[in-house]
């Protein structure tokens, strides 16, 4: 047996990396999600700030890099967004987190980020939004209607209140303890309770109000501001005795929105034009008014008490002193790109001559911004795309052709008579490529003599870190978008669900060029419930005489629209609005300009076409079939789209069965651009089984929820014949399905074995090949399919899963799933074959090439495609092919991206690293010269024997 | 004895699946005719087609209307399933259907009603005219829900069982003849004393 497993083994390869591979073929960013609240913290040699943010993380980065000094990922809230987002309070050395919409309090080392203690609150959500304070020695959480002092020494629980029920509240601690405050809107009421160090409760009051709207409150100091029917109130909660009053004054212009601020007791009102800072002791007096429209304002307080206010507006930054109401920074420019997303948060880091701060875009961009307030100038320091967290779906591209590549094209697609005039085409087109190898040559040579420079001085781990710097900058900088030799060199188009469409080489996975659509932009919902803004690729870079094009179909207010873009530079094409729009899709065929039509069908089964079709398209057009299965009620029906009246004509129906009680875990249809290579498998008796290789073949996972059952269902989408349909009990979520080539992977819990197994169906035709050419589906079977199925056990939770893609289809596939503790682990298909024999015969043995059953898929730590390289939180796992048969790209993400290749067959069609040219040069030459002057001694022998 | 013939009578309920058709997008629909379906005892189905119409109505419906799409439904209840063919086709193929059914595990829900002409009798004729001794016939392949399995560990646990045993009993008894077991090992040993005492013959000579 063991002798089995060793073989197995070999046969599989090792895939692992050497060490000085590491970050050769792969890079990772790490992100931390978009800040909700941030906070400074100059204790200690490093300036940080400490961010929390949408995606249930707490963070410290450092100020001078952007680079992160400490994260703390917390739970996974998958695809769903938070109810309420993570909140944090901090005093010099401890902060209180509250993750998970108050699930949850930990409290971590504000300078390393370690782990203090935690404290399970709830199960349940919080209905109202948590709050946390901190003194010197005890957190204060504010969640579930209750309020909970923990002891920032180890998050031991010291005492506990009961609130009344609020839909808002905050508190504040001053001498005696804390001052607690909660507000409700279906009562009008807001009430007040005084609670000592020891948890007893000295005060409780019940105001009733006017009205009440969380929306529009803001805590300052001791004051609870509101405004609602045209007027500012203000509550101050820290106020003595029984009579608690309200203070209120009219205002003239409607107040959109009253936010707080941090030196207390004053508060900033935001009216349709300005920005007003308020004096609530004063009775609401003007303190100061922005002289201009911003997006966001922050205050900030120095040492010496004074105070400062900056806004954001644009690419434009500008800072006040309020006491003195002078103008310090007047709109100065701090970013050349004018698209920018609208700020919706800005912090001050303060600072004498150069003031630092932090803008945050709507589209969760995070912009250093440093400022020198003598010579009035501001520049961009670092920038985090933070709206990578939320990718809405992603697309690997082509990169266009060379520039000499574009003219050998044209050189052949040329047909020219004149021989003269090719002659000199040729000459052009030579001479031209070798001023390109020349300008390149100096380049090369400029580097080196740069390198060598760096390694008279420094050390060696300086040399190392500058080689691999300019390893960098060569790829990113330096060279231009266009395709490399093998094709490895991809664009990545993500769209972020924060509002943006990135686009990223994959070389390093710097940012090429990025586009603000609308922070209030939505997705698509798909039947599996996952928001997508998907991108289609209408035409590829393939063509070197039209620019590629890309469509983003995305939401704003109900209203579908479709953005035409040219992915290489990100330069809009045509924008199109679409009503009402179910299903967004391209057309299977191009028309003369290699473009793949957009068609969008709406809820009457209208079909509307972008850009339309020519009369000449249509009539070339081959028969275009749709399907659609209905959420509501489980029908799935085809339809045939007819291009002449662009309406659907029902084909087929069918209902998916026991809709009521399921739930759709997974639609997978194929990509058109799929290759099979291979049309059967050979048996160990050197019979073949022939694939059903159906390109129109469509796996539903149907999730039963009373009685737990997995079904799955393979229909073809043409027909809507169920070709194959399979039911497993005791299964429950999650579940994960990939659709491949003439097979299905599934990945489940089950409640029987209460782990996560791996199944594979697949399925073939038999022992006789029936679509030999082509595939047609409105041929019958002649049989029915030969299924092959088994699943094996797999020993870790499973979070996304994805399947390899090469060129040719030639190399194995190998299905790629991220398990929960952040690697990405690599299943060969070998491995993951219903076809393993549970014995090997003497006639397998001899064949080679057969791996036996075993019941457990073997995990090994050297197979982790992204060795110790963790990522967290994977949403989803994107693979591309690229020119070598051998390679097939991946990029992963979620809270981090990772990119980097697989070769599930191993590196067949490359020379190794460690590949010794020299040596084989070497070698090539000596014999070269040995045979040389081996026949010159012949030769002389020869002639000796002769006068002998 | 009656609980026996009650079980083969439950056992051998048979579905009946009643088929319409129609050529104006159900506008209107006739019935073609019935599949019934039937349970072995090994749990395989097997149906069979019953046409109820005549074979002349269906062909002349079909060729008046060449430019339709020929549907065929059956209704459970609250459940449709829909499928549909080319007129044309259907003509070509004399009017043979080829039916796939998809039940689930129940053996008593049609998930998918599929028709194709039948192109073991298609002729080749595209000029969509009623073929000489056309008749409706229908070929019915029906596809149950299998249960997919999950990880054989039993097997696996037997098969280190036996491979335990094995080893600890030795191999299996191996009735080859001592020479037939180790002649790799006796072939060189013999070469070798044949060469040296040539060996030593030859130095002899010498001497």
């Amino acid at each position: 047996m063991k002798i089995h497993l060793l073989l197995a083994g070999l046969a599989i390869g090792a895939s692992a990396l050497y060490e000085d591979q590491v970050g050769k073929f792969d890079w990772r960013q790490q992100y931390v999600g978009c800040p909700t609240q941030v906070q400074i913290d100059r204790r200690g040699k490093l300036d940080r700030y400490i961010v929390s943010t949408a995606e249930n993380v707490v963070a410290s980065l450092s100020m001078n890099t952007g680079d992160i000094v400490w994260r703390k990922v917390q739970e996974d809230v998958g695809n769903k967004e938070l109810k309420h987002p993570l909140v944090f309070s901090g005093q010099k050395n401890v902060i209180c987190s509250l993750s998970e919409s108050g699930k949850m309090v930990r409290l971590w080392a504000k300078r390393d980020g370690g782990f203090v203690g935690q404290q399970l609150l709830g199960t349940v959500e919080s209905s109202h939004a948590p709050f946390v304070t901190t003194t010197a020695d005890t957190c204060l959480v504010l969640s579930h209607n209750r309020a909970i002092a923990l002891s920032l020494k180890d998050a031991s629980k010291l005492w506990e209140v009961e609130l009344r029920k609020s839909d808002w509240v905050a508190a504040r601690a001053f001498d005696g303890g804390f001052a607690i405050v909660g507000g409700l809107k279906e009562n009008n009421e807001v009430h007040v309770k005084w609670v000592d160090t020891k948890g007893m409760q000295t005060l409780n009051k019940i105001l009733d109000v006017n009205s009440f709207n969380p929306q529009k409150v803001a805590f300052t100091g001791s004051h609870l501001v509101g405004f609602w029917d045209s007027t500012v109130y203000a509550l101050n909660i820290l106020s003595d005795g029984p009579d608690i009053k309200i203070e209120a004054k009219g205002v003239e212009e409607t107040v959109f929105e009253t936010f707080a601020l941090t030196s207390e007791n004053f508060v900033a009102i935001r009216t349709k034009s300005r920005v007003h800072i308020l004096d609530v002791i004063k009775g609401f007096s003007k303190v100061f008014s922005l002289p201009s429209e911003a997006e966001a304002v922050s205050e900030y307080v120095n040492k010496e008490g004074k105070r400062f206010l900056a806004s954001v507006h644009g690419n434009r930054l500008s800072l006040y002193h309020v006491d003195g109401d002078k103008e310090l920074l007047k709109d100065v420019v701090f970013d050349s790109e004018l698209k920018r997303a609208p700020a919706k948060q800005l912090i001050i880091g303060g600072g004498d001559k150069e003031w630092e701060f932090l803008v945050i875009g709507a589209d969760c961009r995070t912009d250093h911004v440093v400022a020198d307030i003598t010579v009035k100038k501001a520049a961009l320091e670092w920038t985090r795309e933070e709206g990578l967290t939320r990718i809405g779906s992603v697309e690997l591209l082509d990169l266009p052709l060379s520039e000499s590549q574009a003219a050998i094209e044209t050189e052949f697609a040329v047909d020219e008579k004149n021989i003269l005039a090719s002659f000199a085409h040729r000459i052009f087109s030579q001479l031209d490529q070798f001023k390109k190898l020349i300008a390149r040559s100096a380049d090369m040579a400029l580097e080196l003599a740069l390198n060598m420079k760096q390694m008279k001085s420094g050390s060696f781990s300086d040399l190392l870190n500058s080689v691999r710097q300019s390893a960098r900058k060569s790829h990113s900088g330096g060279q231009p978008l266009e395709r490399d030799v093998f094709n490895l060199r991809k664009l990545i188009v993500a769209t972020s669900l924060g509002g943006s469409i990135y686009a990223l080489d994959n070389q390093d996975g710097a940012v090429v060029w990025r586009r603000y659509i609308g922070a209030d932009i939505q997705g698509f919902e798909t039947i599996e419930g996952k928001t997508k803004i998907p991108i289609l690729v209408q035409r590829t870079t393939a063509f070197y005489n039209f620019d590629a094009q890309i469509v983003v179909a995305y939401k704003r207010n109900g209203i579908g629209h479709l953005l035409f873009l040219n992915p290489v530079n990100g330069k809009e094409v045509d924008h199109q609005t679409v009503d009402n729009a179910r299903r967004i899709d391209l057309l299977p065929f191009v028309d003369g300009d290699h473009l793949h039509h957009v068609i969008t069908v709406d809820r009457t089964n209208q079909v509307s076409i972008y850009p339309k079709l020519s009369a000449d398209a249509i009539e070339k057009a081959p028969p275009v079939h749709l399907f659609d299965v209905n959420g509501v009620n489980g029908k799935v029906t085809g339809y045939k789209l007819d291009l002449t009246t662009n309406r659907l004509t029902e084909t087929w129906a069918h209902q998916l069965p026991h809709w009521e009680d399921s739930t759709v875990v997974a639609i997978a249809g194929k990509p058109a651009s799929e290759r099979t290579h291979s049309q059967g498998r050979v048996l160990a008796d050197r019979s073949v089984l022939y694939k059903y290789v159906n390109p129109n073949l469509i796996a539903v996972g149907l999730l039963a929820k009373s009685a737990p059952q997995l079904n799955i269902h393979l229909f073809d989408s043409v027909t809507g014949q169920i070709v194959h349909s399979a039911r497993l009990p005791k299964v429950t979520a999650p579940v994960y399905m990939v659709h491949c080539e003439n097979w299905v992977a599934y990945a489940y819990w089950t409640e029987k074995g209460r782990r996560t197994e791996i199944g594979i169906l697949e399925l073939f035709e038999g022992d006789e090949q029936q679509h030999v050419e082509t595939f047609d589906s409105e041929e019958p079977l002649k049989r029915p399919l030969h299924v092959e199925q088994a699943s094996f056990i797999f020993s870790q939770g499973i979070s996304s899963m994805a399947v390899t893609e090469t060129e040719q289809g030639a190399s194995n596939r190998a299905i790629l799933v991220s398990l929960p503790f952040g690697n990405i682990f690599e299943v060969n298909r070998r491995i993951l074959d219903p076809l393993r024999p549970m014995e090997l015969t003497p006639e397998m043995r001899e064949e080679g090439g057969f791996i036996p059953y075993m019941p457990e898929i073997p995990i090994a730590t050297e197979e982790m495609l992204n060795y110790n390289q963790t990522v967290h939180h994977v949403n989803g796992i994107k693979t591309a092919p690229s020119g070598l048969e051998s390679t097939s790209l991946v990029f992963v993400y979620g809270l981090d991206l990772f990119y980097t290749r697989a070769t599930p067959s191993g590196n067949f069609d490359v020379l190794k690293d460690d590949f010794d040219h020299i040596l084989i040069c070497i070698v090539l030459a000596a014999l070269f010269i040995g045979s040389y002057v081996c026949r010159k001694l012949a030769r002389n022998k020869a002639l000796q024997q002769q006068w002998a | 004895m009656i609980f026996l013939l009650a079980l083969l009578c439950v056992a051998a309920a048979d579905l009946t699946l009643p088929i319409e058709y129609s050529l104006d997008d159900w506008q209107t629909s006739a019935t073609l005719g019935n599949i019934v379906v039937r349970e072995a005892y090994n749990g395989n189905f097997t149906g069979t087609f019953k046409p109820s119409l005549e074979s002349n109505v269906l062909g002349n419906a079909l060729q008046n209307a060449p430019k339709s799409i020929y549907r065929i439904r059956t209704q459970q209840p609250e459940v449709t399933a829909s499928s549909s063919a080319k007129p044309c086709a259907l003509l070509d193929a004399k009017l043979v259907h080829s039916f796939w059914v998809s039940l689930d595990q129940s053996g008593k829900f049609v998930q998918s009603l599929t028709v194709f002409p039948d192109t073991a009798f298609a002729t080749g004729d595209t000029s969509c005219k009623l073929q000489p001794k056309s008749s409706l016939a229908g070929i019915v392949q029906i596809v149950g829900t299998e249960q997919l399995k999950s990880p054989d560990t039993q097997s696996f646990i037997e098969k280190m069982e036996k491979e335990r045993r094995a080893r600890q009993h030795g191999a299996e008894t191996d009735n080859r003849s001592f020479l037939a077991k180790y002649w790799m090992y006796i072939v060189p040993v013999v070469i070798f004393m044949a060469i040296s005492s040539m060996g030593q013959q030859q130095e002899g000579g010498a001497q």
